[in-house]
């Protein structure tokens, strides 16, 4: 790791940077209000006048969407990948090895810019789904379950510790470019797979007890479920566990992120390029 | 006058790729999915160089030739399969910070700035990157932008400006923290005349201010000539002349390009 002041730099640049794509955040953030207005009229039609569904109500399935749809939408490595992917290709990735400049810590520092910007949009369209909400009267209202506080905090670090293990990802996938003409294949299975494992699609909690328990132990929970339950109050005795857990992958993947760079980038030594 | 001591010393460097083949049309794409071929193609072969501080250097070839491959080498961006290669006393394929502080790369039309924000947010962060107290920064970006003739643009989206202006841009983001070698390929590529003059006569300003050694690969006769008193022709890999720019094209008129050129004086060689 060279000077860490040069990632904050990058960090400030990724985030004005984004300040320039500000119409596509928006957009992003009114399509989450979609969402969560589509699955909010779904599980009205699945609970169809029953109390509970797998052991939840529906003001707990309609407020776990609430926050697991903003925050799922936070992470934003995806379009760095993609940015950098394209950089090999393109031959443009000289510039990163011309410079004093950590490659992989650049992709994440621009990863966090770029998600702070996205965060602050979420974090406004959320506030406005929630007055939204209140404002159409005591009987919407009461489809929420209140957050909780203490949750709210320990869901801080979970959330930042699955951004972490997710950037690492899309940059072992956006340096297969290195090895592969065209990665899009890779990056729209891990996007299914990524949105489906960490329960912004459905709850984890109406998954089979096995395979909710097989999930917990991954870091994609912390991307949305597990953030979701927290900010519910949910799950505050489990946490101690989890941190293990995400700590372990995080440096798992970083071991393995910093090898896969190692190996492939070598291949950026073609032809004109 | 220039400390002539020297600052690049290479020895034998060899570079060759592995290169897939196939046979032309469907069938050929067929056969190499079943069978992939690999053609070994030397790009640069026992190359030897010794540059001096300050020096000025050109070095032209046809399409293929080795130039772009050697600037890779010099830039420590590709290491050579064989041979030895010292700059500034350092080994470029280490990629050392000592070493990459010292020298700036500049590809034509491989830009380093962000394409959505102004360039000075780029030469913001390249002042974090080379570390630049803050008062010789300002005087640097104040020296190069009035002597590239940018300091309105400095805030416009890099995107709504001419290539002229952003080549501009990217040579004040190379220059910011003052190196003392800059490898230059193609710089000028897809310029008009006067936006290349202008880099030429800023190239030559900051030789003769600073000392700055320049290695730069161009097809323009113009950058050659007018900045590179010694020029290097690489064909085929290998040197095939090292020495005065002039005595190289004393012949050739002003308007031929390179690769005329060296087709003029190499005649069926190419």
């Amino acid at each position: 790791m060279r000077r860490p002041g040069i990632y904050a730099a990058v960090v400030r640049t990724a985030f004005a940077d984004r300040v320039a794509w500000r119409a596509d955040a928006f957009f992003g953030a009114f399509m989450a209000l979609a969402r969560i207005a589509f699955a909010f009229v779904l599980w009205s039609a699945i609970f169809d006048g029953r109390a509970e569904v797998g052991g939840l109500s529906l003001p707990v399935v309609t407020s776990y969407y609430l926050v697991a749809v903003f925050v799922y939408q936070i992470d934003q490595s995806g379009s760095s990948a993609e940015m950098l992917a394209a950089e090999i290709r393109a031959g443009r990735f000289g510039a990163y090895l011309a410079r004093p400049v950590d490659p992989l810590a650049w992709f994440l520092a621009a990863s966090a810019g770029r998600s702070a910007f996205q965060a602050t949009i979420v974090a406004f369209a959320a506030a406005l789904a929630a007055l939204a909400f209140s404002l159409l009267g005591p009987g919407a209202s009461s489809l929420l379950e209140p957050l909780d506080p203490a949750g709210i905090l320990a869901a801080l670090p979970v959330l930042i510790s699955g951004l972490f293990s997710l950037g690492l990802i899309k940059f072992m996938t956006a340096i297969l470019a290195f090895k592969f003409q065209d990665i899009g294949a890779f990056q729209i299975a891990q996007n299914c797979l990524v949105e489906f494992l960490s329960g912004a699609l459905i709850p984890l909690a109406l998954m089979p007890g096995a395979i909710r328990a097989a999930l917990e132990m991954t870091p994609f929970p912390a991307l949305a479920s597990l953030p979701a339950e927290l900010a519910l109050g949910r799950g505050l005795e489990s946490l101690p566990g989890t941190a293990m857990v995400l700590v372990g992958w995080n440096v798992a993947l970083y071991a393995a992120a910093r090898a896969m760079y190692a190996s492939l980038s070598t291949r950026y030594e073609e032809f004109g390029s | 006058m220039h400390d002539k001591s020297s600052i690049i010393r290479a020895r034998g460097l060899s570079r060759s790729y592995r290169k897939t083949v196939k046979a032309e049309g469907l069938g050929g794409s067929l056969r190499s999915l079943v069978r992939k071929r690999i053609k070994i193609v030397s790009a640069l072969c026992d190359f030897d160089l010794d540059l001096g501080r300050g020096e000025m250097l050109g070095v032209i070839g046809p399409n293929g030739a080795g130039k772009t491959t050697l600037v890779k080498l010099l830039a420590g961006i590709m290491r050579p399969d064989s041979g030895e290669l010292e700059i500034l006393g350092h080994r470029p394929r280490e990629r050392s910070d000592a070493f990459l502080s010292r020298m700036a790369l500049v590809m034509g039309q491989k830009s380093q700035l962000w394409w959505d924000l102004p360039a000075s947010d780029s030469f913001l962060l390249n002042k974090a990157i080379y570390g630049i107290p803050e008062d010789r920064y300002r005087r640097s970006l104040e020296r190069l932008a009035s002597g590239l003739e940018v300091e309105s643009l400095l805030d416009a989206p890099v995107r709504s400006l001419s290539l002229g202006e952003r080549m501009r841009m990217e040579f004040i983001a190379a220059m910011l923290h003052e190196p003392d070698i800059v490898f230059l390929d193609e710089p000028t590529i897809g310029l008009d005349a006067p936006a290349q003059k202008r880099i030429r006569e800023f190239l030559r300003r900051e030789n003769a201010e600073r000392g700055m050694t320049l290695v730069l690969t161009s097809h323009y006769m113009g950058d050659i000539r007018s900045l590179c008193p010694r020029t290097v022709l690489i064909l085929e890999g290998r040197k095939a002349y090292d020495g005065g720019t002039a005595e190289l094209f004393a012949d050739v008129p002003d308007e031929s390009d390179v690769a005329d050129a060296v087709e003029r004086i190499y005649g069926g060689e190419l």
